[in-house]
This record gives C-alpha cells, structure tokens and sequence, in this order.
C-alpha cells in the first residue's frame, strides 16, 4: 500500500521528482568527484614517480629554502653517483607550467634512457636541440599539438620534437641545461634520483648517505617510503575542502527534501485529509513522507553516481593532462548515506506536519 | 705621563682601526632601537657566499636589495640577483613575488606560514629595532671587528623560533653591524648540517630617496600564483 503510494505520488508529478533527484545528485557527484580527482592525482604522481625505475630520490635539504632557488648544486649528482652501491645518478630540475598539478621536468635524456628504460615515442623521437620539447599523449591532445608544432610553455615558444606515451616521469620534458637556464638554476637541480646496484641495498644506502658530514639534513627516501608519503598527504588542503563539501552536500540534500515535501504536503492536503478518514494513522503518514523522500534521495545517489562517470570523462576529454580522476567506488556508500541521511531529515518537519493534520480541516482545505 | 701618552695612541690606533673597545649586547641594542626609529628605507650593494657541506663547493651571487618602511612596524624589501641565475625576490606584507627575468614570470607565494622565516634570513637587521632583535635571537659574544674596512660590532645570534630550527636547521648567525650606519655590514647563517650562507653589504645608503615604484616588478609580467 505505502509502495504503491508513494511510487503514484513520484509518476504524478515527474517535473518535480526528476529536478528532486538532480538536485541531490549534485553533491552526491562534487563529493565523488573531489575524492576521484585526489585518489587520481596521488595515484598518478606514484606511477610517474615509480616509473623512472629509480630506488631513492634526493631533496634539497631545509636550509636552501630561501637560496639557490630552492634547489641544490648539481655537484651533489657526481658525489652521490661515486658512492657504494649506486649504479647511477640523475640530477632534475622542475619548473611549474601555470597550475599546481603540472610540471615541466629539465633531464638529461640519456641518464634518463638509461635508468629508466626511456620514453616511448608515439610519434617524433629525442631533442634535437634547444629549443625542443617532449610532451606525453594527454598534453599534446589537451593542446591539440602535432610534432614539429610550436607550443607555448614557460612564456616562451618551443617546437614540438616527440609525444610519448602517458605514464612515464613527466608530461613535459627539456633538456636539463635548458630548463635550468630558463628557470634561473644554472649549476643547479631540484632532485636527485638515484639507482641501485641491488634494491635490497636501499637502506643501506641512505643510512650511508646520511652518515656522511654534511647530508644529515638531505631528506633522502626510498622511492617506496616517497610515494607512501605522496598518498597520505593532504595536497592543498583537499581533505578540508572536501569535508566542506560534504557539508554543502549535506545542506543541499536537505532543503531539497524539505521543499519537495513541503510542496508535496500541502498539494497533498485533501488527499492526507482521505486517507485519515478513512483511519490512516499518523505513523502511516509520515512512514509515506519519508518514504518518498528516501525513494527521491535513492534516485539522487544513483544518479549522482553515475554523474560522476560523465565527469570524470569530460575532464579527461577536456583536460587529460592537468586532472586526473578516477572513480573511488569505496566512496559510493559513505556519499549516498551523507546525502540520504540529510534528505530524511529534511523531510523529516513536512512529514510531521502532514501526520499531526486534523482530517476535517484537510478535507475542508481548498 | 709616558702612560697616558700610551693609552691616548693606543686609543687613537684603535679608533682608526676600527677596532675600538667593543659595545656591550646593551648597548648595540640601545644603538640598533635608535637606529630603527628613524629608519625609513636603505639601499646596498649585497654579496652572498653559499657553502655546501656535503660536497665542500662555495658559490657566490651579487646584486642589491632595497629595503623600505612602509608603514609602523611594516618593512618591505626587494633583492636582486645578477648573473647568470638572475632572479628577484619581494617581500610585502604575506606575499614573497619571485620574478624570473629569463622567463619574465612572476610567482607570487603566500608566505603568511613563512614571513619570520623569509625575514630571519634574507634581511636581518636592517630596519629591526634592538627589541625586536633580541626577541628573535639570544644576543651574545658582542665584539669588535672591520667588514671590507669598516668598524662594526659583531654579535652571535642563537634563533628563539623553532621554525628556524627545526625547518631551516638554523644554528646560529653572526651579525656584524657597521659603526657608520648602525646596519648589516655582514651576516653569516650557520647551519646544522654544516653549510653556511654569507651576506655582505656595501655602498649601503640609508634613509635614500624611494619612489613609490621601488618595489615593483616588471608589470608585463606573467604571473603564476605559487603554493
């Protein structure tokens, strides 16, 4: 009975119960799409980082914060190459491209063949010379950039020498001297990767590192332990803005409700008036009120999930190489309960009030 | 009488030197809140020496910094970089520009975590009041000595802020500050791990003219917010 009523109750006015629903899809979909875009990104650095095949990366220490431009000299290269163990050393230089998620990557191209295998080239191949750069696939696809194509980065414009595969270490690359120069880092590099003779050493190795005079302060990772820390980090304060928007969310859903079954309510008042006559109790009432709004916020769960799968390939079609998203199906229940729980509680009042009407008024209620 | 006489050439000497008897922490303290209130802006030539440690390599970079009061406790300051890394560095109020000429990009970077730390290092002493000093460092050792043939007190600072410590790994520092100018004539920043940044100052004028423009970067710019 309470089924039936609330399933006509839904068809009878489907221009309201459709913009219901797409009202608490939307936060159910933000919520979904922060958390895919932070598990997206963290995922996506771990990969690239993992993928140049090194064992242990080296940062400047804390007391170059305000000199050398935050870097270290590029001397370090050699004397961390020179010690047990390592098999090779590679300096880098990183330069932000105009957003917080994309970097373009200074290397010497044969040190990084070497350690990391190399780029796989989709189209074009190496530098040719200085005023080349390599783009991975999604760069070149969200610049709409061919090979021998110039390309504006770092205010200046460059040609297009190789596209190469998404997924390896950096979506643009220069030539190390050239990025330098460019950046004002000449002698100098941002990280230092470094490869093993044997993984197993990786310890071994930074304890060294860290025992000689002078690199105490260097923090100096296992490649492991560096991206470990990428994934439990907080990258701009992501896990605040997320919880605001679960409490936008949560808001949302609940004046969505609370309109709909108020309007509901009181386009329903000769009808409530009925069925209390004919000895509806109030429990009955209510029990019909929440039922529909959970039936209406149901609807908005899936839909806000489904939604988040046309958002993450639009940003995939628009911006594949500054966003990445993905979709945390671990997410699915926790957002929907959020956003249910705040439907229910707005129906919540309506309800009440439908359930405490006198059914003599209700009829007489024109 | 041949005493006296003494006493009065070794005095002399000193005093030519440079080396007279030096100022005690009270004192240069004293010299420094006088100096800073009528403070309203400097200019100088600047030096600095880098020393890494781990790979015992010393660079060196020139250019100028201008500082600039811009209002009741408020100090701005500007350094330039020359040579083959030439770069600029702002710092206003909760912001620290960086401007790279080589790209013509600026990059602003909120640094309202950071400002005593940006101040600790890049320009302490000019403009500070001994007060201010003293509530930022342990003052100690005061002494005499000469920076490039000028008289100044030299002072070993040990930092309160465990920021500068446990993010900076800053040790100590040793300020010298010039007779003539009650400002920075060298600084050096010790560092836990053995590396050592070294300051110097020169043609330093005090209180120049400013425009208003001093401190700005080129408008055409390209800016590109930092975090």
């Amino acid at each position: 009975m309470t089924d039936r009523l609330v399933f006509e109750n839904l068809r009878h006015k489907p221009a309201r119960t459709f913009l219901s629903i797409l009202l608490i899809a939307v936060p159910v979909t933000l919520i979904l799409c922060l958390v895919g875009l932070s598990h997206g990104m963290m995922d996506e650095t771990v990969r690239r980082t993992r993928s140049i095949g090194a064992d242990i990366n080296v940062r400047p220490p804390g007391s170059t914060m305000f000199t050398l431009g935050g870097g270290m000299p590029d001397k370090v290269v050699p004397v961390l190459a020179g010690m047990p163990h390592v098999s090779m050393a590679m300096g880098v230089v990183n330069q932000s491209v105009g957003s917080l998620t994309l970097f373009a990557t200074g290397l010497d191209l044969k040190q990084f063949n070497a350690m990391s295998g190399g780029f796989t080239y989709l189209h074009g191949g190496p530098f040719q010379g200085p005023e080349d750069v390599i783009v991975d696939e999604f760069y070149a696809t969200q610049k709409h950039k061919r090979v021998g194509d110039s390309i504006e980065i770092l205010n200046r414009n460059w040609r297009v020498c190789g596209i190469v595969e998404n997924g390896k270490f950096t979506r643009i690359a220069f030539p190390l001297e050239v990025l330098q120069r460019r950046t004002g880092n000449v002698g100098r590099v941002s990280q230092v990767y470094l490869k093993l003779d044997d993984p197993a050493n990786t310890e071994a190795v930074i304890r060294a590192i860290k025992s000689q005079p002078g690199w105490e302060d260097y923090p100096v990772f296992s490649i492991a332990e560096f991206t470990s820390l990428v994934t439990t980090t907080d990258p701009g304060g992501l896990k605040a803005f997320t919880a605001v928007v679960m409490g936008i969310g949560v808001v949302i859903g609940f004046l969505v409700a609370y309109l709909s079954m108020y309007m509901a309510v009181l386009q329903r008042t000769r009808e409530i008036g009925i069925l209390k006559s004919l000895g509806a109790s109030s429990g009955f009432i209510l029990g019909v009120i929440l039922a529909e709004a959970a039936a209406q916020g149901l609807g908005g769960c899936a839909l806000g999930i489904a939604l988040s799968f046309g958002a993450r390939w639009l940003i995939h079609f628009m911006v594949p190489a500054s966003l990445t998203m993905e979709i945390v199906q671990g997410w699915w229940p926790l957002a929907s309960a959020i956003v249910l729980a705040a439907t229910l509680f707005g129906a919540l009042y309506p309800g009440l009030g439908a359930a405490r009407q006198d059914p003599i008024e209700a009829l007489a209620y024109e | 009488m041949n005493r006296s006489l003494a006493v009065r050439a070794a005095l002399a000497l000193f005093a030519a030197t440079g080396l007279a008897p030096a100022q005690s922490v009270s004192q240069l303290l004293a010299r420094l809140d006088r100096a800073a209130a009528t403070f309203k802006g400097a200019k100088a030539d600047l030096r600095r020496t880098s020393y890494t440690a781990s790979i015992n390599v010393t660079e060196e970079e020139s250019g100028s910094t201008v500082i600039r009061r811009a209002g009741p406790g408020k100090l701005e300051f500007r350094i330039d970089i020359t040579g083959a890394n030439a770069n600029t560095w702002v710092i206003r109020d909760q912001t620290a520009e960086h401007y790279l000429p080589a790209m013509n990009q600026r990059e602003p970077w909120d640094i309202r975590k950071y400002r005593d730390l940006a101040q600790t290092l890049l320009v302490l002493g000019f403009g500070m009041s001994g007060r201010e000093l003293a509530a930022s460092y342990t003052v100690s050792n005061p002494r005499r000595d000469t920076v490039a043939g000028r008289a100044a007190t030299a002072v070993d600072l040990a930092p309160k802020s465990q920021d500068a410590i446990e993010k900076l790994h800053l040790k100590k520092v040793e300020l010298w500050v010039a007779d003539d100018t009650a400002a920075p004539a060298r600084e050096k920043f010790y560092f836990t791990d053995g590396n050592t940044w070294t300051v110097e100052y020169f043609n330093v004028q005090m209180n120049p003219k400013l425009p208003a423009s001093a401190l700005d970067l080129p408008k055409g710019a390209k800016r590109v917010k930092m975090q």
